[in-house]
């Protein structure tokens, strides 16, 4: 047997990147003909698609809110989207706590008072799954926002770090997940530097906090400088092709 | 929640009357269609179907080995699931699909569970032992009318693109059965999918009958007949839906003479397609980014 | 820290594997081009030289003509300077996987492993030490300025599998690409050395030589040994079938399918194994001598002849086949190199023992072995390979010498011959000891002890007593040394003695069980002086029967320590002459006050008349005398060379001391075995089984001796009836047969065996029987003495014994091991001695036919005590023709005879008829036979006989000795010089 090597003496990783490098990311935005906003994420071999519902009329009476907008979240993972088929089972409990988390995380940035009584719905669909779904699913659902229309306090955006061997990596595809490391996701609102969501989980020493949170702040960064680039773009076509400036 | 006004209602209805649809279609014309095949790397066949940009179909094929059933020991097993996922529609949110889920699941099994759709006998790796069984996953992602069509033609195109895995069965001394896997990534069968069938559904509005109905159109439809249609011209399944009243008989015939019509040219343009498909080289597509 | 993101290409790898579970799941993989793999050379100029290894080429100044002239004047010693131009090695992936040390051990630096290589080291699980880690070192070890290129993350060197090649042929392909890329690279400034075994092509423009391992190590004959030597692990040349897993033949063996046994080899037939009281042929499949094997019986259509018959019968016999191998019990083995002229370090080693096969071992050090006796043991024996693989151990000197050949023939029987430790030796008494007659039964002057044993002993560990009591009763006394007080239970001392547990007794040497403090000295029964001893005395009444026994312990003091003739001489009242003193023993003939000696003449009559009733007894109870017929003794000249072989014959003194011995043994066996019914030591003789006596029926029906062979009285009988009057020797060859058939008397703890008939003594008619006479130089005696002393002390309790019964088995077991290996030993150095006996002295001499094959007889030589076996035919079935008859019949030495043998089993005879003439050659026919020996270097040189002529007598010829006396079995006793016989015990005793 073979023990996986995660960070050759060289520097280069099992799938060839440097420890600080984040993976291939690209997406699409405005897919979907029915959703408000809907976006469609990668980031390696991590494929997600999120669409936006709203703000629009309660579903459920008793639990809308007089003075803001409730956001409903929810993560399901397509059974196809994992090596092997699993079960679909939307309301099983890592989907449920993710769904939950996300929740909260957009809770705090999207401007909910501005729509007092109203349901912000955000889906996210997982086609495939290679590591950082969460973190995944964040960015897409930011970008479906945005594509929605939906006012946020700022850019909200999600990266995963970790550390094995010794050496901090960023951006841990399954195989590095799996190797039972720390695993560390973060989402930050870059332009404010601040934090709405950290979770870690195995152990780590400070010092070695220290230095995952620095790489996870890092790869937030590296992934908000490609996001925000294409975007500048996508805006100006959408302008361009109303032909008008508002 | 798409809802309709009584003279929205009205004016579609007379239009379709006059052989005129919202979108310009006649009424039996048939929206176009992209297909796709090969998007998810994770399954073993998968294909996206779009009808007009509207209507969303991702259907994903993964291929495991397990029990046959024991009626049937020699044959390959199916397994058919169709979910539609919440950025179709907002209802679609949590326990809302489970109706729609189960109806096109039904439907999806009528159509392939027959014994002549696939070679079945094909997937048998040790008989009354192991099988090969396919699972279809199929995602709804946007709903625009007509998923019981979009999910039949990506079905068909999924089962077409996927490739199953050579294996060898080999006895060891103790005399276990154990499987070997071929790390060569080109090394696969493919499934027959020649008499796969697709589906061709028919509404009923008004007095007239209107081939692929859009979702505007179904809110105002009275009955709707799916007719599945292989490439002999076959008919492999009927199913009659929709909420008012029935059909005549005679009215019945008629629109399965256009369904197996209709059906006819769409498996000539599908096999065309998916054949381009094939040969297309996969870094070329760009998949979900277009 | 490079981040461009678009120049990295993004590669997905898609594949199918099989999961823990069984199930085939689709594995997708990312893989990333980048443009930031540095060539890690210090001779470019396009990449960052941070972490460069690879060497530049240094190029030293062009000095012109003077100042070079000028340079040397000044130093004339140093070497001219000379460009350095290092050469970069790309080894192929083939050549990385197999030739992994030879890259190791080249020395050559600059070496590139590609990413290619290393990923497929880490996949591929060859040995232990993985090869990845092996090149990991390398590349670690900063001397040889070695790198790993990551070649399949690098966007210039990255290539697609083709469609049309295989995973291999691609990353052959991928390899050439580097070589490439580094040529390019580095301006064609470098060359580049490719290895690969599989032609490839290169672009000629690029400074790339494609060389074969074989070129690359011309000129370095340690490189070359080592490529001759690599083991092909993908060859598909298995000589062998694979051996099955352990499970498997564990499952096998329960389910009854496959069976368990030790194989056997033999020298010249094929090897076998016992199975359930069956023998069957087996191919060994690399199963070695004394292996415990796996087998599977074979069906009756698929059994085979043997290989190995001369010549061939032609019957199938039940044949196996070796699946496996459950347990190896490989030891170290004496060998000797066999001569080849090739410089390679593998060497060949042939073992002494003819049944190990073989065995190769790697040496630099061919010349120092060559005519040496080494030891070397066996590490593996691979599918693909005719002979084991092993290593050396140590030298043990040179062959023929006599200590090294003495040393062999101990290693190869497993003896190991280590000094006392100190331990041990703290513990003896001092040479001036006394002994302390307190808590012991004083007969120092009560008793008139002697001992009688042969000339030149100097450890006598028995001696006999007699008292005349009133109403002609008389007390008889057996008096052995004690060693148990002087050596204390599970000390060191008594550890030692315990592992040796017996003295071994070599023609040219002694090897001690205790130290000579104690078997010389103080334990031994020196006339004059005080000693401890373990004495049996009986009171016999006037009917001779027993009234009273004592056991206990007791001081005496030895008043005569005669010589078996001088005994004899005394009870008979013929003088013989003086024996000469021996110095080196401190031995001199005892000399006898005329006061004592017609006390000492009564004592030894009545001992004598007492044995003879004794002897009758057990012979009417059914024992058997038996021997073997092969012990001899050699005088020895100053350099240890065999100069004479004698046998000789015991007379009744030797009867009268052995009955008494025997009855001794046979008292203390019953003592401590009814005191301790579960753990006494005893030793068994178990009854032969009725096939072993074939050979000897065949043999007495010949001449119409009926042998009934039912129980021991009745086999004694008939052996007594089958006498020839005109040849003494019928009788002597009958009984050796027999002896042949007897099976070997074992210690054994009484509680392992159940039934009372398992404990009896077959050869000596006794009911309960043990070893109790001698414990200087056997352990059981050692044990028995302190049984006998707890059976003692506590009369009547039942006590707690120092073994139980299962540790007293264990111990007995390894005491009959020792015991074989002492006699294997003993045996080897008497055949030794012979052979160089005979080495320059080949004669002719009589012989008497005991067996007759198809293509062989076997003829006992009387006059020096030797059995062999004279093959009639060749190996091929040539017949072999006497000298005198080739002079006869005229026929020249090297054309094949042409002559028929006709074999008849029942009538033991064998008719040969050569040109007209009929010979006939039956059992009991006397033959003139050539002696010789056949040399040989791997092996020890060994007697080999022959025919001289066909003709044959029935009278033994005028040259051999002979006498009517039962002749017994002698053993040896003492050390080199002046041979002494001592009768002691025999393999049945």
């Amino acid at each position: 047997m073979s023990k996986i090597e995660f960070i050759s003496p060289e520097g280069l990783r099992v799938d060839g990147r440097r420890p600080q490098e984040v993976r291939k990311i690209n997406y699409r935005l405005n897919l979907f003909s029915r959703a408000d906003g809907s976006a469609y994420y990668e980031q390696g071999n991590t494929r997600v698609l999120a669409a936006v519902y709203g703000p629009r009329q309660v579903t459920r009476r008793g639990a809308s809110k007089h003075d803001r907008a409730i956001i409903n979240c929810e993560y399901s993972m397509a059974t196809f989207s994992t090596g092997e088929r699993r079960k679909s089972a939307k309301r099983d409990r890592r989907s449920t706590e993710i769904s939950v988390v996300i929740r909260q995380t957009f809770e705090s940035v999207i401007l909910t008072h501005l729509y007092p009584r109203t349901q912000i719905d955000i889906f996210m669909q997982v086609l495939q799954a290679d590591g950082g779904t969460r973190c995944a699913c964040i960015n897409a659902a930011s970008l479906a926002l945005i594509d929605a229309g939906i006012p946020m306090r700022d850019f909200v955006v999600s990266c995963a770090a970790g550390m094995i061997d010794g050496v901090a990596l960023t951006d841990l595809n399954y195989i590095e997940d799996s190797a039972g490391g720390p695993d560390l996701p973060l989402a930050i609102l870059p332009k404010q530097n601040k934090i709405c969501l950290l979770q870690m989980d195995s152990k780590l020493t400070i010092e070695q906090y220290e230095e995952v949170m620095q790489m996870a702040v890092e790869g937030c960064k590296q992934i908000h400088a490609v996001l925000d680039a294409k975007l500048k773009d996508v805006t100006d076509q959408l302008v361009n092709k109303r032909k008008t400036l508002l | 929640m798409i809802k309709i006004s009584p003279s929205e209602k009205q004016f579609l209805i007379d239009g379709i009357k006059q052989n005129m649809r919202t979108d310009g279609r006649s009424r039996l014309d048939y929206r176009a269609f992209t297909v796709e095949t090969g998007l998810v790397a994770q399954t073993n066949g998968s294909a996206r179907v779009k009808l007009a940009n509207n209507t969303d179909v991702l259907v994903g094929v993964k291929v495991e080995i397990g029990d046959p059933d024991p009626d049937f020991p020699d044959q390959g097993r199916l397994e058919v699931r169709v979910e539609c996922s919440p950025s179709a529609s907002p209802e679609f949110e949590g326990r809302g699909a489970e109706e729609m889920n189960a109806i096109l699941s039904a439907m999806l099994r009528n159509m392939l569970q027959n014994a002549r759709t696939v070679d079945w006998a094909s997937l048998c790796i040790s008989p009354g032992k192991q099988c090969w069984i396919v699972y279809v996953d199929c995602l709804v992602l946007d709903s625009a009318g007509n998923l019981f069509d979009a999910l039949s033609i990506a079905t068909k195109s999924a089962l077409f693109n996927t490739k199953v895995p050579k294996i060898e069965v080999m006895e060891t001394s103790s005399g276990q059965t154990e499987i070997e896997v071929s790390d060569d990534p080109s090394d696969f069968t493919r499934l027959s999918t020649a008499s796969i069938p697709i589906s061709v559904t028919l509404a009923k509005v008004g007095s007239r009958y209107i081939v692929d109905p859009t979702i505007e159109e179904e809110l105002c439809m009275e009955s709707r007949v799916t007719i599945a249609i292989n490439s002999k011209g076959n008919i492999c399944s009927i199913q009659k839906g929709g909420v008012s009243s029935g059909i005549n008989p005679s009215e019945f015939n008629k629109m399965l003479q256009h369904a197996r019509k209709i059906g006819l040219v769409l498996l000539k343009e599908l096999d065309a397609l998916l054949d381009k498909e094939e040969n297309n080289d996969t870094s070329t597509k760009i998949g979900f980014a277009r | 820290m490079n981040n461009k993101k678009e120049d990295q290409v993004k590669k997905v790898k898609a594949f199918s594997k099989l999961n823990k579970k069984g199930n085939v799941v689709r594995v997708i993989r990312e893989h990333y081009l980048r443009d930031d793999i540095w060539c890690k050379s210090l001779a470019c100029n396009i990449c960052r030289h941070e972490d460069a290894v690879l060497e530049a080429p240094e190029i030293v100044t062009k000095m012109s003509k003077t100042a070079l002239k000028k340079q040397k004047k000044k130093a004339p010693e140093m070497p001219e300077v000379s460009d350095y131009i290092p050469q970069y090695i790309i080894p192929s992936v083939d050549v990385s996987m197999k030739y992994l040390d030879i890259l190791e051990e080249c020395q050559k630096k600059n070496i590139i492993f590609c990413e290619t290589v290393s990923e497929e080291a880490n996949q591929t699980q060859h040995s232990q030490k993985r090869k990845y880690q092996r090149i990991r070192n390398l590349i670690n070890n900063q001397e040889r300025c070695s790198i790993l290129f990551a070649n399949e993350h690098s966007v210039e060197t990255y290539t697609d599998r083709l469609e049309s090649e295989s995973q291999k042929q691609r990353n052959d392909r991928a390899v050439v690409i580097v070589s490439e890329w580094y040529s390019k690279h580095l301006n064609n400034s470098i060359p580049i050395i490719l290895l690969s075994d599989t032609p490839v092509t290169v672009d000629p423009n690029n400074n790339i030589t494609v060389m074969s391992m074989v070129e690359f190590v011309q000129g370095n004959t340690k490189l070359m040994d080592m490529l001759a030597n690599v083991v092909d692990s993908t060859s598909e040349v298995n000589l062998f079938e694979e051996h099955l897993p352990l499970d498997v033949m564990e499952s096998g063996i329960s389910k009854g399918t496959l069976h368990r046994a030790k194989i056997k080899m033999s020298r010249k037939e094929d090897a076998t194994v016992r199975v359930d009281g069956e023998e069957y042929i087996v191919e060994p499949n690399r199963a070695v001598h004394d292996d415990v094997v796996c087998v599977q019986i074979l069906p009756k259509e698929q059994w085979r002849v043997p290989n190995s018959k001369r010549v061939s019968t032609g019957f199938v016999v039940p044949t196996a086949v070796v699946v496996g191998v459950i347990q190896r019990n490989w030891r170290d083995y004496v060998c000797s190199i066999l001569e080849s002229n090739d410089s390679s370090s593998n060497v060949m080693c042939v073992p002494l023992d003819y049944r190990i096969p073989k065995i190769r071992i790697r040496t630099n050090n061919k010349q120092a072995l060559e005519n040496m006796r080494i030891v070397v043991r066996i590490s593996s024996w691979e599918r693909g390979s005719n002979y084991p693989t092993g290593f050396y151990v140590k030298t043990i000197g040179p062959i023929g010498d006599l200590n090294v050949e003495t040393q062999s023939l101990l290693l190869e029987n497993q003896i190991h011959i280590t000094p006392f430790s100190k331990a041990a030796l703290d513990q003896l008494p001092s040479k001036d000891w006394k002994p302390d007659p307190r808590y012991r039964k004083d007969l120092r002057t009560s008793h008139m002890v002697s001992s009688i044993d042969p000339i030149g002993c100097e450890d006598i560990d028995d001696a006999l007593s007699v008292r005349h009591l009133p109403n002609d009763c008389v007390e008889i006394g057996v008096h052995i040394a004690d060693v148990t007080a002087f050596v204390p239970h599970d000390s060191p001392l008594d550890i030692e003695a315990r592992n040796k547990s017996t003295t071994i007794y070599l023609i040219d040497r002694r090897i001690d069980m205790l130290p000579s403090l104690l078997s010389a000295n103080l334990c031994s029964l020196h006339q004059n002086r005080d000693r401890y001893a373990m004495s049996v005395i009986w009171k016999f009444n006037n009917k001779h029967q027993v009234i009273d026994t004592w056991f206990g312990r007791t001081v005496i003091r030895n008043r005569y320590a005669l010589h078996y003739d001088q005994a004899q001489s005394i009870i008979d009242g013929i003088s013989i002459p003086k024996v000469d003193p021996i110095p080196e023993r401190n031995w001199s003939e005892a000399q006898i006050a005329p006061d004592d000696f017609s006390q000492l003449k009564k004592n030894l009559t009545t001992l004598q008349k007492l044995g003879q009733l004794l002897h009758r007894a057990r012979q009417d109870n059914g024992a058997v005398d038996l021997e073997s017929l092969d012990q001899v003794t050699f005088s020895l000249d100053d350099k240890k060379e065999p100069t004479k072989i004698s046998t000789k014959v015991d007379g009744l003194i030797h009867h009268t001391v052995a009955e008494w011995m025997i009855y001794a043994n046979a008292a203390v066996a019953k003592k401590i075995h009814d005191h301790n019914q579960s753990s006494a030591l005893l030793r068994i003789h178990p009854q032969p089984k009725s096939e072993n006596f074939s050979s000897l029926l065949k043999v007495a029906s010949v001449r119409d001796y009926a042998i009934n062979v039912r129980d021991n009285n009745t086999l004694a009988k008939s052996l007594d009836g089958a006498v020839d009057r005109s040849d003494p020797y019928v009788n002597m060859l009958l009984r050796s047969l027999a002896t042949r058939a007897m099976e070997e008397a074992q210690y054994v703890s009484s509680g392992s065996l159940t039934g009372s008939e398992a404990l009896r003594h077959y050869g000596l008619a006794l009911q309960h029987y043990t070893h109790f006479t001698s414990p200087i130089r056997r352990y059981a005696d050692i044990i028995v003495h302190r049984q006998l002393l707890n059976c003692l002390q506590n009369e009547n309790h039942a006590s707690r014994e120092l073994f139980n019964n299962q540790q007293l088995q264990k111990i007995a077991s390894a005491i009959n091991d020792r015991k074989r290996a002492a006699d294997r030993a003993q045996q080897e150095s008497t055949e030794w001695f012979r052979a160089i006996y005979f080495r320059n002295k080949s004669q002719v001499v009589d012989g008497i036919v005991f067996g007759v094959k198809s293509t062989s007889i076997s003829v006992f030589l009387p006059q020096y005590y030797i059995k062999g076996q004279i093959y009639l035919t060749t190996r091929e079935g040539q017949l072999i023709i006497p000298i005198k008859e080739r002079n006869r019949f005229e026929l020249p030495e090297n054309i094949p005879s042409a002559g028929v043998i006709d074999y008849h089993e029942e009538k033991q005879r064998v008719g040969i008829s050569i040109k007209g003439s009929l010979f006939k050659i039956t059992v009991f026919d006397h033959v003139q036979v050539q002696v010789k020996i056949s040399e040989s270097k791997a092996h020890l040189p060994q007697v080999s006989l022959e025919l001289t002529t066909f003709k044959t007598s029935t009278k033994p010829s005028a040259g051999a000795s002979g006498g009517c006396q039962t002749i017994v079995f002698a053993r040896l006793r003492g050390d080199h010089k002046g041979q002494i016989q001592r009768w002691t015990e025999s393999k049945m005793k």
